[in-house]
């Protein structure tokens, strides 16, 4: 069966007909999307595309094919049989295209099968010329209704104008009436103001509001609500998080590596002021993007603007991407993705690979954005795990403090260089002890000089005699013994973490002699170890020496000092207060050549209970200036510029012991004060970058680039002037005032759009994420156009739109079904009625909490439990759970890999990208979460016994007293008396006291009211 | 479930329903019978005849080694110590040395001759059950990148799971349980990631039971449990429904409403169903015994594997059983790799029987795996480095050859030479042994149409029965 079909297939494929495929699938725009285009794009493009022109063909434009190249057109249209372009995929003569791995046969027919039907191209026509590809994208881009900037209209007129109490209403009503269609009648009072306060504050009425608007017989009462509403710091706290979704925020990275962002907050922060102040929206956009660029005098603003940028830097992040290149690249991707969709309502992500399918966004244009990024500095490195960029934020008082820590500090400091300067200055002056000095320096001078006792004699080979110890095999000790990293192959130590860190070694010796004692280690910094033999030996300073890094292929050998040993048992010991450095090897080489230990610095300067410092420094000069003096020439050459003393480099190691101890005590107040010094606070924030131009990456990849893009815009958008991105900076600055110019077709309208959905449920735009080919078009554009006229008309002022929106006919507007409404409009696209929503996850959180009376307000700040770029969940740990606070909802912390569970179940936008709109699914886990969570179980009994406790009511006031702050309205007389029995029964199915039960019956009943449809909806 | 528990769970809610509880019982009742209809879980048709109803993962976390396992490599034998004589990829997680041999001893099992190491000599007795693919291959070679590419297909976006996918794609069989499952899956590398529906509704999210720290007794369904006792509950929900009816009759026709008084009654149902799959006391002595539940070493991954076949018994549509994070031996190989191994491989081997036994093995498919597979070169003398350039999988039961090994490693299983399968591929087939199309199972979203392989994927054909 199967063969029998694919060779009838094949019979089409050669006479390139395939009426069987055309029949079977309509070839239209969608054909050519799913099977034509992608074909061009990723098996032709590379070689016949923007970048190259083999033998002068391109194929991305219908013109380009027609007009072919070299060997004459690519396509006839239908006529696949005499088109060039089936000839060479299909026969393969006169050459075979793609000249290695041949299409498909299903390819092959697609590709003739659209030639035949005529070779439709989206957007172009025979005729578009071939020899301009900018003039596609112009007629592309004038069949995109969004790309072309708003229309200037004014309100139609409408048959029932007392209907209308705004502008919008009339655009509304002119658009129900031309169908026919009625609005629903208004709605009831106090669903109105249950309506308003929990779409502008997240929150229900109170009692008190309920009963004065219910009884405000003003026309002007609503507008008075709005403008209370408004005023309110509960408004910022509730509309920062719809824009916090389009922001993707969270306190933490996700993706594969979960570090908490421990500063986040502070944009979350920034964003709920931005609201409360109705910071005007260009102003918010441009600040997002490039804050920092913008100069100001007022440090707390500054500090507001930086915070800002870190809608560049909150999202989601592979911090653990071997390939650097890779994870710059797509943080870049990100960021633009989330700037476009939330900004612009376009998808730039899909350019990154290819020229936009369905959208007039080329590659070039993709790339010429994300230059912009590129050169911008959003990581602090792009190592395993990678850092974002942080930056200070101080605010004026926190400076204000800091700065008089910092004087503080900077006096203690100058005390402890005078005190340096005098101790100093004391040694300087004490001449015997210079005189002395000199004798020592002159006694060493005279002792020969031992050969090859400072450079190692193992760094070539292991003489004979030597005792070689594995560091890893101490036999006491509290090292780490390492084998596969810093140890691979050879086995070494390190530190344990508790101090001091020590490690001993019992070994033999089997004839007497002198031994030089040599450790071979690897160190990145300097940790010198104190190494001891017996009693017999000491030194301090032993595997001190900077290898290069702390692996083994640093490992080299280096000298200790000489001691002389008897045959027998030992004990060897490594010690330090501290971490010690990657030690592999310790030998005790036989020196022969030696029948005793030669004098040296130290043990001349402990004979004569002087500095060795101080004896070495002299020593040093004589050498370098080949004299001899006397005593009486020591105050001379003290004197001297390039004398002993300039040879010492840390005067304090020669301080007497008495100032030694009194700069310890300078030292360590200096500490404490450091230490309470108040933090810069630092936020995620973006600078300026190494700024450089991309080249397009084919097919998204970087070891594949082709034409340098010079920084700026989409073309298909732009005005045709140059972005005005100067060489010196990124050009996010030009970024944000291109997309909040105010011709800009997209920015005001995607704005507008997302303030209408999130007052009414859904958009004039019901994909306000994409406004593109793809997303749908406004059921009103005149209203559309209107609004984002007055947006930018009235200064970008978000405040202003709530109140165009809300004081209208329309917002006031009943959930009532309408039959005939219904039928001609089942989706309500022409808002015929008011949506009925249910509440989001954070109003619902937010209302149980407030109706049991327990909400702490609060000022921001972070609840997050883990320090800065440290794991928030990792494999062991337990569920992080810092939720059970009565504060609200926007500011618990988002983690992304393990969103809090309430906030999970009840739709809550996934924090990994960027979401304009919420679902709001009903599933059985939503049931059990209002049945059985911790948080409705806490909520219910805390409000239950509040009520209990009310002595001032009877049973059906406390159930009047509940309907109130749940529904905003009193029980009907039904309902009064089945609350009752409910609770009685209730309390009879109850084990326990009888206030025990009682309360557990009110709780039954809270829990019921709570999860029933009437408080989870909104009408 | 059996027939009696069904009909004491319809008696009991019966019974405790009262007034208006009677009345959406009856409602009730016919939904369970014409289940097909509306709800997002609901059953849908696949794209064809489906070999596989369901799928259990058995995802061993860290990255198990290939070459010490499946993928039976004489000359890595031979060469130990040697240098690896061809290049090593251009981007590694950490440098490695020289080939090392594995330290266990491979022989042939079964009819077919299946290679497996000593490491697994319970699940090499179903020798003729599996169908080896070596050479698969990712691209990422760090844990988190790597399970989400294993799990979701994209190691650079947030995407759907895979069980997410197929949620979508199927519907559950059983209304009364969640259609995708994760247990005890891992925070990290990725999280909630590997399970979640990124952009598709949140019903076909998989629903984690525990987490990688949940002993496996403990683990359970979210919220499926709270303070209140069963009978006051009952009341509550009856109370809460009539609650709901009249917002209903208030309002007029609205699906939201309505759904509302379903979720309710199946979350009773969930909360009715729950205990009685947590609870294995049901199971014989000797089938505990076989699950390894009598011995420390197996006792939780033993608990854990008896829970998927009681899910996957219950109709579960995608069952994943995680053994967490424990696979990654950069060193410590021979004592871990082996523990490792101790605690699964009875388990793997029981629950094969088990199913098999059951005749569920008919139409259950089982992938068992890690993110990647470890380097044929050492770190150290007892360690290796990720690998997610060549690796072993294996898949048993519904729609898959038995006895088979598909796709071959160079000579030390650095690299595939032949039948290379990536994740995509590994995704398009396990769609396609479920009747999905992968091509065809889309989601639209931000303007273009998803798919969990995305551009790529070709269902691996051969190994098909």
């Amino acid at each position: 069966m199967r063969l029998w079909s694919s060779s009838i297939i094949f019979a089409c494929a050669l006479q390139a007909s395939c009426f069987g495929l055309a029949t079977a699938q309509q070839v239209d725009d969608t054909f050519f999307e799913k099977h034509v285009r992608p074909i061009l794009v990723e098996r032709c493009q590379s070689c016949h595309g923007p970048d190259k022109q083999k033998s002068g063909l391109r194929v991305d434009s219908l013109a380009a094919l027609l007009k072919g190249g070299e060997s004459g057109p690519a396509i006839i249209l239908g006529k696949p049989s005499e088109s060039l372009l089936c000839q060479v995929i299909d026969q393969g003569e006169p050459y075979a295209m793609p000249p290695k791995d041949k299409l498909k046969k299903e390819q092959i027919l697609s590709i003739s099968a659209w030639v035949k039907a005529g070779a439709r191209w989206p957007g172009q026509s025979a005729n578009t010329p071939a020899a301009t590809q900018q003039a596609t994208r112009t007629d592309n881009q004038q069949q995109l209704w969004s790309f072309l900037p708003p229309n200037k209209v004014n309100p139609p007129a409408v048959r029932d104008a007392s209907w209308c109490r705004s502008p919008v209403d009339r655009f509304l009503l002119a658009a129900l009436e031309a169908k026919g269609l009625k609005p629903a009648p208004a709605a009831e009072r106090h669903l109105l103001i249950r309506r308003a306060t929990f779409d502008l504050t997240g929150l229900p009425p109170t009692p008190h509001e309920v009963e004065e608007f219910v009884n405000d017989k003003s026309p002007l009462a609503f507008t008075r609500v709005i403008d209370r509403l408004l005023a309110s710091p509960a408004y910022g706290e509730r509309w920062a998080r719809h824009w916090l979704d389009l922001a993707r925020y969270a306190d933490s990275n996700g993706m594969d590596e979960n570090m908490a962002h421990a500063n986040a907050f502070r944009y979350r922060d920034y964003v709920i002021r931005a609201f409360n102040t109705d910071k005007p929206y260009n102003q918010f956009l441009t600040e997002q993007l490039a804050g920092d660029l913008l100069q100001t005098d007022d440090p707390d603003e500054r500090a507001r603007r930086i915070t800002a940028t870190g809608f560049l830097v909150i999202g989601p992040k592979m911090l653990a991407e071997d390939d650097p290149r890779k994870m710059e690249m797509d943080i870049i991707d990100e960021q633009l993705d989330t700037a476009g969709r939330a900004f612009l309502g376009m998808t730039f992500g899909c350019a990154r690979c290819h020229d936009h399918k369905f959208d007039p966004i080329s590659s070039a244009d993709y790339y010429g954005m994300a230059g912009i990024f590129k050169s911008t500095k959003t990581m602090a490195n792009f190592r395993v795990v990678a850092m974002w960029n942080e930056r200070p934020v101080s605010d004026i008082a926190t400076l204000g403090v800091r700065a008089k820590a910092m004087e503080g500090l900077a006096t203690r400091k100058k005390e402890i260089d005078a005190h340096i300067d005098k101790g100093w200055a004391q040694f300087k002056a004490d001449l015997p002890m210079h005189a002395r000095a000199l004798t020592a320096a002159k006694r060493v001078l005279s002792i020969p000089a031992v050969s090859g006792s400072n450079e190692s004699l193992l760094q070539k080979n292991l003489s004979a005699g030597t005792v070689l110890l594995e560091a890893e095999k101490f036999q006491r000790g509290n090292l780490v013994r390492d084998f596969t990293t810093y140890g691979q192959n050879i086995g070494v130590v390190y530190n344990a973490g508790t101090i001091p860190n020590v490690a001993e070694y019992d070994f033999n010796i089997s004839s007497d002699g002198i031994y030089q004692v040599e450790t071979r280690h690897a160190a990145a910094e300097s940790r010198p170890v104190r190494l001891s033999i017996d009693s017999a030996f000491t030194r301090e300073n032993s595997a001190s020496s900077i290898t290069g890094s702390w692996t083994p292929e640093s490992q080299i050998w280096t000298v200790s000092g000489l001691v002389a040993l008897k045959t027998g048992k030992h004990v060897l010991k490594i010690e330090r207060n501290g971490p010690v450095p990657h030690i592999d090897k310790i030998a005790l080489a036989l020196r022969s050549d030696l029948k005793s230990i030669p004098a040296d610095v130290a043990t001349v300067a402990h004979e004569l209970n002087l500095n060795p410092i101080l004896v070495n420094a002299w020593l040093v000069w004589l050498k370098k200036s080949k004299q001899l003096p006397e005593d009486s020439e020591v105050p001379k050459i003290i004197a001297l510029d390039a004398g002993p003393l300039s040879i010492i480099k840390d005067r304090e190691l020669v301080l007497s012991e008495s100032s030694k101890a009194a700069l310890k005590e300078l030292r360590s107040a200096f500490n404490t004060a450091e230490k309470g010094l108040p933090p810069e606070p630092m936020a995620m924030a973006a600078s300026e970058g190494a700024v450089t131009n991309l080249k397009v990456h084919l097919r998204g990849n970087y070891l594949t680039l082709g034409t340098d893009t010079p920084r700026g815009f989409p073309k298909a958008l732009s005005t045709g002037k140059p972005s005005g991105i100067g060489s010196t900076t990124s050009g996010r600055l030009e970024l944000a005032q291109w997309m909040t110019h105010p011709d800009h077709p997209l920015t005001a309208r995607v704005m507008v759009n997302r303030l209408w959905q999130w007052h009414f449920g859904a958009g004039l735009v019901r994909t306000p994420d994409n406004f593109g080919r793809l997303g749908m078009k406004p059921a009103n554009q005149p209203l559309l156009d209107w609004l984002a006229t007055e947006f930018v008309r009235n200064g970008w002022s978000i405040k202003d739109m709530h109140r165009k929106i809300m004081n209208t006919s329309a917002y006031q507007l009943s959930c009532a079904h309408d039959s005939t409404a219904f039928q001609a409009d089942p989706d309500n696209a022409l808002f015929w009625r008011m949506n009925r929503r249910r509440l989001e996850a954070e109003a619902l959180r937010d209302g149980f909490i407030s109706v049991a009376g327990d909400l702490k307000t609060t000022n921001g700040g972070s609840l997050l439990t883990v320090g800065n770029h440290k794991y928030v969940t990792s494999t062991a740990s337990e569920r992080f759970d810092p939720y059970h606070v009565d504060c609200r909802t926007v500011y618990l912390p988002i983690t992304r890999s393990s969103v809090y569970d309430f906030l999970q179940a009840f739709d809550f936008a996934d924090p990994s990208s960027s979401n304009g709109e919420r679902v709001a699914t009903t599933v059985a886990p939503q049931a059990l979460a209002l049945l059985n969570s911790r948080l409705v179980e806490e909520k219910t009994i805390s409000w239950a016994r509040k009520l209990v406790a009310r002595n001032d009511l009877d049973d059906s006031g406390r159930i009047s007293e509940i309907y109130m702050r749940a529904y905003s309205r009193p029980p009907r007389k039904n309902e009064l008396d089945r609350a009752n029995r409910f609770i009685v029964s209730l309390k009879d199915s109850t084990d326990g006291s009888d206030d025990e039960k009682t309360v557990r019956a009110w709780q039954g009943f809270c829990r019921a009211i709570l999860a029933s449809s009437e408080f989870v909806h909104v009408d | 479930m059996s027939i009696e528990n069904r009909i004491s769970r319809r008696n009991m809610l019966r019974e405790s329903s009262t007034g208006f509880g009677a009345l959406a019982l009856a409602g009730l009742l016919a939904n369970e019978s014409k289940s097909a209809s509306g709800g997002p879980l609901a059953p849908r048709q696949p794209h064809f005849q489906p070999k596989a109803s369901r799928i259990i993962f058995l995802f061993m976390h860290g990255g198990p080694s290939h070459v010490d396992t499946f993928d039976y490599k004489p000359l890595l034998m031979r060469d130990d110590g040697k240098p690896l004589p061809f290049a090593k990829p251009r981007i590694v997680s950490s440098p490695t040395d020289n080939l090392l041999a594995s330290p266990w001893k491979f022989r042939q099992h079964g009819q077919s001759g299946l290679w497996a190491s000593e490491l697994f000599p319970n699940v090499a007795q179903h020798a003729d059950k599996l169908c080896v693919i070596n050479a698969m291959h990712g691209s990422n070679s760090r844990h988190g990148g790597a399970l989400l590419e294993l799990h979701t297909g994209s190691d650079t976006f947030i995407r759907p799971s895979m069980g997410s996918w197929v949620t979508y794609g199927l519907g559950t069989e059983n209304r009364d349980m969640p259609g995708f499952v994760t247990l005890c899956p891992s925070l990290s590398h990725g999280g909630v990631n590997n399970w979640s529906s990124a952009f598709l509704p949140a019903a076909y999210q998989g629903t984690p039971l525990g987490t990688s720290s949940t002993p496996a007794e403990k683990v359970s369904i979210p919220f499926i449990s709270g303070a209140t006792p069963r009978l006051s509950q009952r009341k509550v929900i009856d109370f809460i429904q009539e609650l709901n009816q009249d917002k209903i009759n208030e309002a007029g026709h609205d699906p939201a409403l309505e759904g509302r008084i379903e979720s309710f009654e199946l979350a009773f149902r969930m909360q009715a169903a729950a205990p009685e799959l947590q609870d294995i006391s049901q199971e014989s002595e000797k089938t505990l015994a076989m699950y390894g539940l009598d011995r420390p070493e197996t006792r939780n991954f033993g608990r854990l594997c008896l829970m998927a076949r009681r899910f996957a018994e219950r109709g579960v549509r995608f069952i994943q059983v995680s053994h967490s994070y424990k696979w990654d031996q950069h060193g410590g190989l021979k004592k871990d790799h082996a523990k490792n191994a101790l605690e699964v491989d009875q388990p793997i081997a029981a629950l094969l029987a088990d199913l098999d036994r059951r005749g569920l093995m008919e139409d259950t498919l089982v992938l068992w795996g890690g993110e990647f597979g470890r380097t044929p070169a050492g770190q150290g003398r007892d360690g290796r480095d990720h690998h997610p350039h060549a690796f072993s999988m294996w898949m048993a039961g519904a729609g898959v050859k038995g006895g088979m090994v598909h796709g071959l490693t160079d000579d030390y299983g650095y690299y595939g030479v032949e039948d290379k399968t990536h994740f995509h591929d590994l995704h398009a087939t396990i769609l396609h042994l479920l009747g999905l199309d992968h091509k065809r199972l889309t989601y639209r979203h931000a303007g273009r149409d998803f798919r969990l392989t995305d551009i790529h994927g070709e269902v691996v054909r051969k190994i098909l029965s």
